[in-house]
């Protein structure tokens, strides 16, 4: 097993340190996942089973295959819906609306808790109302979250920034 | 650079030429099919374009940390499904799931033209067919041919950008120097299904990232024109030709032919009788003759082999008939028998006055 390197963070060590930065996730697990308590639920797309197309990548039918869904309590914004015409040239017509990018921020802890991870090509529905979904697709897993905007004042990097585009609700964006 | 440069296989067997090259690739355009040739569409060349830059331009890159030699991934990126495209990077990701340099990407353009394979020239309206093979036949029992025919091949343009994306100077120039030799003799040729298409090489580019305040690395895209053609499956044919004729005779021996449904007579007696033998010949059932004068017709007499008759005058059915029976000149006197042994001769005898 490859021994894993740890470097202790002494960085504002005068005043705050590990127990400032627990107590502070704390606060803001307790505030996202308690009071605001906004649910996602996560479909992890299991690359390993899907079948696709040698050549085109794709799946046939509705061959895409999940693991278990999980449900996120995340902070979330969808972006305003658009109304576009899918005829762009002189004469535009047939109007459709595009519903905005969901976008929100999740704590890291709490998916290390779930042991779950969230992938570019993974799947957001979000309960819009008490019986509509509206899902998406993840484009950016905001992973890399070495910015100082997903950081504790700096001391360590605690959240993500997940952004997704919108996705029929069988999982198909034809 | 390290790598090794003996040539450590030698194609001992000499590429065929002239006919014997057309020989081949006749075999190879229909092997594996029912004597007609392959069809060819879209994903057909889509796939033998994808095929040839993995064999021919097959890049390697040695790791500078353990000089192993991997294979440089292709991702060829057919439809813009985002879906697909993670499909095709997951597995050799980064653990942000970030495609790893170095790696090639094939782009074709959505928008593929009419083909210039031709000079330019337009196809034969109508789509019409031309003679590709003659396959004999037999259909019941008749020996003949099923011509085999193929359409015009329809002309398309394909392009095609490969790019590699790399770090690595010399990646770079084993890719520019490899694609500059596959079109030093200004074409190429792939073979979707055994049919060989030609490329030219339209432009070498540099998209390489040169800003000082981002990430560097090199992008160098091959634009290739693909001068194709499609042979759609639905345009073939298969056209009966002419037949041999089955043509038989049969002699009959049998004696008693002589009388025959046209030999049928009224026979005329002087005491203003007649009679007509009603003759029927193996499996015969129906017999008649015309009434030249008007007759009476007064019994049917010496039935042999005969098990019931129906008797129609001008063709309609005198039920249970009570003789005599009065018959117009020229009307039509038949008569329709069942016979118990229907395979022997039946006769009867028509008797009345005229």
């Amino acid at each position: 097993m490859e021994k894993i390197k740890k470097v202790p963070i002494t960085r504002l060590d005068k005043y705050f340190n590990e127990d400032d930065y627990n107590l502070q996730l704390e606060w803001a697990r307790e505030y996202i996942e308690e009071e605001e308590n906004f649910t996602v639920i996560l479909y992890r797309v299991d690359k390993q089973r899907v079948n696709v197309d040698s050549i085109f990548f794709d799946t046939y039918g509705h061959s895409i295959k999940f693991l278990d869904p999980v449900e996120l309590k995340v902070k979330y914004s969808i972006e305003d819906v658009e109304n576009k015409t899918y005829n762009e040239g002189d004469q535009q017509s047939l109007t459709f609306q595009q519903t905005g990018n969901l976008i929100f921020t999740i704590v890291n802890q709490q998916l290390e808790e779930l042991e779950v991870d969230i992938s570019r090509g993974d799947y957001i529905a979000v309960p819009v109302n008490e019986t509509q979904f509206e899902y998406f697709e993840v484009i950016d897993n905001g992973k890399k979250n070495v910015d100082n905007s997903h950081t504790i004042f700096g001391y360590k990097p605690a959240f993500r920034t997940v952004v997704c585009v919108t996705a029929n609700e069988n999982f198909d964006d034809n | 650079m390290k790598e090794d440069k003996i040539i450590k296989h030698i194609n001992l067997t000499d590429k065929k030429i002239g006919d014997a090259r057309r020989e081949e690739s006749y075999k190879e355009i229909g092997y594996d099919t029912a004597f007609l040739p392959k069809a060819v569409d879209y994903n057909d060349i889509i796939k033998s374009f994808i095929e040839f830059v993995n064999k021919e331009i097959n890049l390697e890159h040695i790791k500078q940390s353990n000089n192993e030699k991997t294979k440089v991934k292709v991702y060829p990126f057919e439809g813009l499904k985002k879906f697909t495209e993670f499909m095709k990077t997951w597995s050799t990701s980064d653990e942000y799931g970030d495609v790893k340099l170095p790696f090639i990407t094939i782009i074709r353009k959505p928008n593929v033209q009419e083909g210039t394979n031709n000079s330019g020239q337009w196809n034969i309206p109508g789509f019409p067919t031309f003679n590709y093979i003659k396959i004999p036949t037999i259909n019941n029992g008749i020996e003949g041919n099923d011509l085999y025919k193929i359409p015009v091949p329809i002309n398309v343009d394909f392009e095609f950008t490969v790019r590699l994306f790399s770090s690595n100077i010399e990646l770079i120039n084993s890719f520019n120097q490899k694609i500059i030799e596959l079109f030093s003799s200004r074409q190429f040729y792939i073979f979707p299904n055994g049919y060989p298409m030609a490329m030219i090489l339209e432009d070498i580019g540099d998209e390489s990232k040169y800003d000082l305040e981002s990430r560097k690395y090199y992008v160098q895209p091959v634009v290739v024109k693909l001068m194709g053609y499609t042979i759609p499956k639905d345009k073939f044919e298969i056209v009966p030709t002419v037949n041999k004729l089955s043509v038989s005779f049969s002699v009959d021996t049998d004696v008693d032919y002589k009388i025959s449904k046209n030999l049928i007579k009224l026979d005329f007696n002087d005491d203003n009788t007649f009679s007509s033998n009603f003759y029927y010949k193996g499996l015969t059932t129906i017999n008649s003759v015309v009434a030249t004068k008007d007759l009476i017709l007064n019994s049917i007499t010496d039935l042999t082999n005969i098990n019931t008759y129906k008797l129609y005058i001008k063709n309609i059915l005198i039920e249970n008939p009570t003789f005599p029976i009065n018959v117009n000149r020229g009307s039509r006197i038949k008569i329709e028998i069942t016979k118990p042994y229907s395979d022997k001769n039946s006769y009867l005898n028509l008797n009345g006055n005229y």
